[in-house]
């Protein structure tokens, strides 16, 4: 553990001076989107968004909560969607990715280009409304929004590309042994994939913990709508409703604060999770990287 | 069975190929069928672009009327300007993102203290969560004229205060900054797990050849990344044409002082089709994008294929 | 490669259009037909109930049922167009000038409704529509909405501190031309003040509107209702020889340039927030706030304002926004109204239904105001809140579940109303301020000048807007880079057409 050279020490000290300036700069918008989430609306008008808020006040908290089995029903929905999403997704993306990866499929290239290609074109919002949610039947069901955001192209791509590093001795001897070519995938590759799965897998996770579209687009049953759309909706409508209704009783609503804490409440549940999601890929480096 | 046509040329034949592979391609076959329903069987309404939209009709039947959905655009005398502002942002924002990204991940893995590295590790990914309408919430605030920290802080060491608002000149450079510090600790991630994948072999042979931790990185860390950053370039070339509309919208709005620096083709095509609500003209704008990105991604990825064909898309 | 994906395009896109849905009658558990209805804004906690409540009695009534669903409004403009063009799940839907009534008529959005429609299936609501009503509703001789019969009678208004203002002993505002030494004495004073502070997108083109309506007639974007622009405008109360001139030309142009002269010296001199562009607080709150010292808003909007102001011991002056004349343009009746869709399978049903929600007190009593002793009493004759039942905590607040269309002028007044909002809803009528432009109802079509309508959209965000706040300098030089950039957008071809348009109108009547 020991660091000897003066040209490791520089370095060392280099990157911590420098990650914790970016760090810095990353931390504290936030820290201060925090306290102002629980800054009183007047002073935001009055003051601006600072660190040291004369009045502190939870009413936009208390607006999102202001019917609280709503909001627990919508995490619930969010947590449903986002765990048994990202799963499915993964193991799929991951699956196409080893095809794509696998130099004996002749056409890996047609197949990769299949894919691509509709990240270039699509046939607008019309078409894939009526597609989705008419002639596949879907709306207004929790598959939906499992469905809706499962794959992209991106994650499949890199995926491929983090199994480009895999030796591929290891597959040809893995094959002499008589495996079939999914138990190599399920054996061979995805236990030696662990950090790419975990990146993988949080985008995804965060695709799917993010998503208030597919809700806005297909769900009109307000049992399952999912947490960003919830408070999408009580954001649209403190904003606009005071617009564009006559009798407003609550033109008070902390509209400032209200996205900031919108935010918070959102943000909150994955900044628990990341840790543990993170060990993947920082254990992956640590293990060796420490020993000189 | 529809590909069979092209196959005739190669040997052995198409049935050949899928018979020697056949669990490789059943495998396949679960998210080609999710892409046939949710992207093939909707881009049939890409027509809508080339047709005069009614609801009688529909998507697929109304009347045929050339390229009149496109007028708009080609009439419109900024369609060059918007277009270049657009590919202009994109490919900085995609060459800042992929070298600070990069060049975080780096420093991130020189760090051996496990807490101070999971920490600012969590704190880099915070900008991620932060909608752009809130970050417009504070760059409105923190650039505010009367009591903003930025202009305070400019005031403070005499370059005087700033109204963004009216400053045309300021906003590349802000939009830049804005755009890798929501997306560095993202980028960075992906980096991370690259590194984790280098064969910790390379590093102590360079070691005994008395490379320093410098060289090490010159020669070692960054030839091991280019293929992730090739892949990662190729993706964002792909969608060059398609400008961060999220983020341009929420910050700039309808500042008209701050258009001709900052429109890009999204909301060029938004403001455009204010107060109409047709698919046609959307479609339109949204096909001279494909076609754009189409020509780059085919020319950009040939080139990486001639150079360095493992790091292709396709 | 190309070629099979092409072909493979090809298959796949006739097999989406061989599988467009069909709809068939819906029917509930009950037997009942089920009439699906989309409204606007958000469903409020308490729709379940109401509809429950309206659907007890439609059943036995006339056999059917309601489902009602809502577009939010951040959804709007992109989910409405989509849910008409699925079709087959929606039976009625909101529709006003504002939200494409026009533009989606054309396309063949909606069902025709014809006079014969109206007495027969909607015989209360066609006992209530004046012939004025119809007409504005015809969209190439054919009426594709059932307007309301109440269109809302409502008037701009400025709101300034008169606490304030007597305090820096400024004389009495009555116009809103009149309110520059006021800012004067709010700036000199109120340090923690800016006199005027603007939002983004309500109040940003307000101080603009009122300046030039008060310098003499009201001059009015042809196609503002839909939320553009072409920079043509008509300012005429009279129904002779009406003729559009744009914002470049002629009387316009001095009056516009004379408020922009007067803004652009307001900024200047701090009277208003330079980044109004990218401040979303709206200047209600703000002056309530006591960041501001101007309110910006409309004389229905404002309740809540006085009653707020009211409790802060914050003394107001209501100043309304009215042209040279005293006059300002009466709401039209399509300003709130209803659509069947064209592939709704029982319109003769939805009819049924609307006539019972639009204009028999009982079912608009609860799609306005929610049950009867859960979310309102009468009391004296006005609505009030039950007993434990605050504003805040209401499960169905007056007008927030989007029937805008219901008969206004069988609605109590509230009692939550203050003096103050009464005395102007009785002026607005003692004093006749609102008059019928005669355009007011006229909804261009404009396929076919599209193209320049959007490029004009687009010059005058660029080269019109910054005026509204007064943040060009050269005003002259301003004018004419906008009138050379409306040129080559082809402001003269927009205006051949539209006059055209407005001639054969005129001539309609």
């Amino acid at each position: 553990m020991a660091i000897n050279n003066k040209d490791q020490m520089a370095m060392k000290g280099l990157s911590y001076a420098l990650v914790a300036v970016a760090s810095f700069f990353a931390f504290i918008p936030f820290l201060v989107l925090v306290i102002s989430s629980f800054t009183a609306e007047q002073d935001i008008i009055l003051n601006g968004f600072r660190i040291f808020p004369e009045k502190m006040s939870t009413d936009a908290y208390a607006l999102i909560f202001k019917n609280p089995t709503k909001i627990a029903n919508a995490y619930s929905v969010t947590l449903q969607v986002t765990i048994i999403g990202t799963l499915v997704s993964l193991f799929f993306s991951s699956m196409t990715a080893f095809v794509l990866f696998r130099k004996e499929v002749k056409y890996r290239s047609a197949l990769a280009f299949f894919l691509y290609f509709t990240e270039l074109f699509n046939g607008g919002l019309a078409a894939f409304y009526i597609v989705v949610g008419s002639m596949l039947g879907l709306r207004n069901s929790m598959a939906v929004l499992m469905l809706v955001p499962m794959f992209h192209v991106f994650h499949i791509l890199i995926l491929r590309n983090f199994m480009n590093s895999v030796p591929y001795s290891l597959i040809e001897s893995a094959n002499i042994d008589g495996a079939n070519d999914l138990q190599i995938f399920l054996k061979v590759i995805l236990p030696l994939s662990k950090p790419a799965l975990a990146v993988i897998g949080l985008f995804i996770a965060l695709v799917y913990w993010n998503d208030w579209w597919t809700a806005m687009m297909f769900i009109e049953n307000r049992n399952l709508h999912p947490l960003q759309y919830v408070l999408y909706l009580i954001l649209s409508s403190v904003n606009l409703a005071s617009n564009m209704v006559d009798n407003v009783p609550t033109m008070d609503a902390p509209k400032e604060s209200l996205k900031l804490a919108m935010v918070v409440v959102a943000t909150g549940p994955i900044l628990f999770v990341y840790p543990f999601v993170q060990k993947y890929f920082v254990k992956g480096i640590t293990i060796g990287a420490v020993k000189g | 069975m529809i590909m069979k046509k092209n196959m005739n040329k190669s040997g052995k034949g198409f049935l050949h190929e899928i018979n020697k592979n056949k669990v490789l391609y059943l495998m396949f076959l679960p998210t080609a069928i999710w892409y046939l329903l949710f992207r093939y069987l909707p881009m049939a309404g890409i027509v809508v672009a080339f047709k005069n939209f009614n609801y009688r009709d529909g998507l697929f039947f109304s009347p045929w009327i050339g390229l009149k959905n496109f007028e708009y655009l080609f009439n419109s005398g900024k369609l060059w300007s918007v277009t270049q502002n657009t590919i202009v942002y994109n490919v900085s924002f995609l060459a800042l993102y992929l070298f600070f990204s990069m060049f975080i991940a780096i420093l991130l893995n020189e760090i051996n203290n496990k807490h101070f590295k999971k920490v600012t590790q969590s704190m880099l990914i915070l900008p991620y969560f932060v909608s752009w309408v809130v970050v417009s919430a504070f760059v409105y605030n923190f650039f505010n004229f009367e009591h903003g920290i930025v202009n305070n802080l400019l005031e403070s060491i005499g370059m005087g205060r700033v109204n963004l608002v009216t400053q045309a000149e300021v906003w590349p450079f802000l939009l830049s900054f804005l755009y890798i510090w929501k997306w560095i600790g993202f980028g960075s991630v992906i980096y991370l797990a690259a590194i984790s994948g280098i064969s910790q072999e390379h590093y102590e042979a360079a070691k005994i050849d008395g490379a320093n931790a410098f060289q090490q990185i010159f020669y070692i860390t960054l030839p091991e990344l280019k293929s992730t950053t090739i892949i990662l370039a190729l993706l964002g070339l792909g969608r060059v044409m398609r400008g961060e509309f999220d983020m341009f919208y929420n910050l700039i709005g309808n500042n008209g002082l701050l258009m001709d620096k900052t429109d890009i083709i999204d909301t060029m095509v938004f403001r455009a089709l204010m107060g109409s609500s047709d698919f046609g003209m959307a479609s339109a704008g949204a096909f001279y994008q494909s076609v754009l990105c189409f020509i780059i991604i085919l020319t950009s990825n040939y080139l990486v294929k001639k150079y360095e064909a493992n790091s292709a898309l396709f | 490669m190309k070629k099979t994906l092409l072909i493979f395009t090809m298959i796949l896109s006739v097999l989406a259009v061989s599988c467009t849905p069909g709809g068939s009658g819906k029917k509930s558990s009950s037997g009942a037909d089920v009439i699906t209805g989309y409204l606007l804004g958000d469903a409020p906690m308490g729709m379940e109930l109401v509809v429950e409540k309206i659907n007890e009695k439609m059943i036995e009534e006339i056999g059917a049922e309601i489902d009602i669903r809502h577009i939010s409004w951040g959804d709007f403009a992109s989910k409405y167009p989509l849910i008409l063009a699925a079709g087959g799940d929606v039976d009625f839907i909101y529709t006003a000038d504002w939200s494409y009534y026009a533009q989606e008529s054309v396309k063949g959005a909606f069902y025709e409704i014809t006079r014969e429609d109206m007495d027969k299936y909607m015989p209360k609501m066609a006992s209530l529509l004046p012939q004025d009503a119809y007409n504005q509703a015809m969209v190439d001789g054919r009426m594709y909405m059932v307007p309301t019969a109440t269109p809302d009678k409502k008037i701009p208004v400025v709101i300034i501190r008169e606490d304030l203002r007597k305090k820096y002993g400024v004389a009495d505002i009555n116009r809103f031309s009149d309110i520059e030494p006021y800012l004067e004495a709010i700036k000199a004073n109120e340090p923690g003040m800016v006199p005027i502070f603007l939002d983004n997108s309500y109040d940003i083109d307000q101080p603009f509107t009122a300046l030039t309506s008060e310098q003499g007639d009201r001059y009015y974007d042809i196609l503002r209702t839909v939320g553009s622009g072409c920079g043509l405008v008509y300012a005429s109360e009279a129904k002779v020889d009406l003729k559009l001139m744009p914002i470049i030309e002629g009387e316009v142009l001095d009056v516009f340039k004379n408020a922009a002269a007067t803004l652009n010296n307001w900024q200047k001199k701090g009277y208003i927030n330079p980044d109004a562009f990218a401040n979303t607080v709206p200047s209600r709150d703000s002056f309530l706030q006591g960041r501001s010292a101007v309110a910006f808003g409309n004389s229905t909007n404002i309740q809540q304002l006085i009653t707020t102001a009211a409790d802060n011991d914050i003394e107001i002056k209501i100043i309304p926004i009215l042209n040279a004349n005293g006059h300002w343009m009466g709401n039209p009746y399509i300003n709130n109204g209803v659509a069947i869709a064209a592939s709704s399978d029982n319109p003769t049903k939805t009819m049924q239904a609307l006539d019972l929600i639009m204009a028999d007190p009982e079912y608009n009593m609860l799609a306005y105001f929610g049950v009867e002793g859960v979310n309102y009493v009468i009391e004296d004759g006005k609505v009030d809140l039950p007993e434990g039942v605050t504003a805040e905590n209401n499960s169905y607040p007056p007008d927030m579940a989007g029937f805008w269309f219901t008969n206004k002028d069988q609605h109590p007044p509230l009692a939550t109303w203050p003096q103050e909002y009464i005395d102007l809803r009785q002026s607005i009528i003692d004093e006749e301020m609102l008059i019928d432009y005669p355009l007011a109802a006229f909804s261009p079509k404009v396929d076919s000048i599209q193209t320049e309508v959007s490029s004009l959209n687009r010059v005058l965000t660029q080269y019109f807007y910054p005026f509204y706040v007064g943040l060009i300098d050269d005003i002259d030089g301003g004018f004419e880079t906008l009138e050379s950039n409306m040129k080559a957008a082809g402001i003269d071809a927009v205006q051949t057409e539209i006059q055209s348009q407005v001639d054969a109108y005129m001539s309609s009547f």
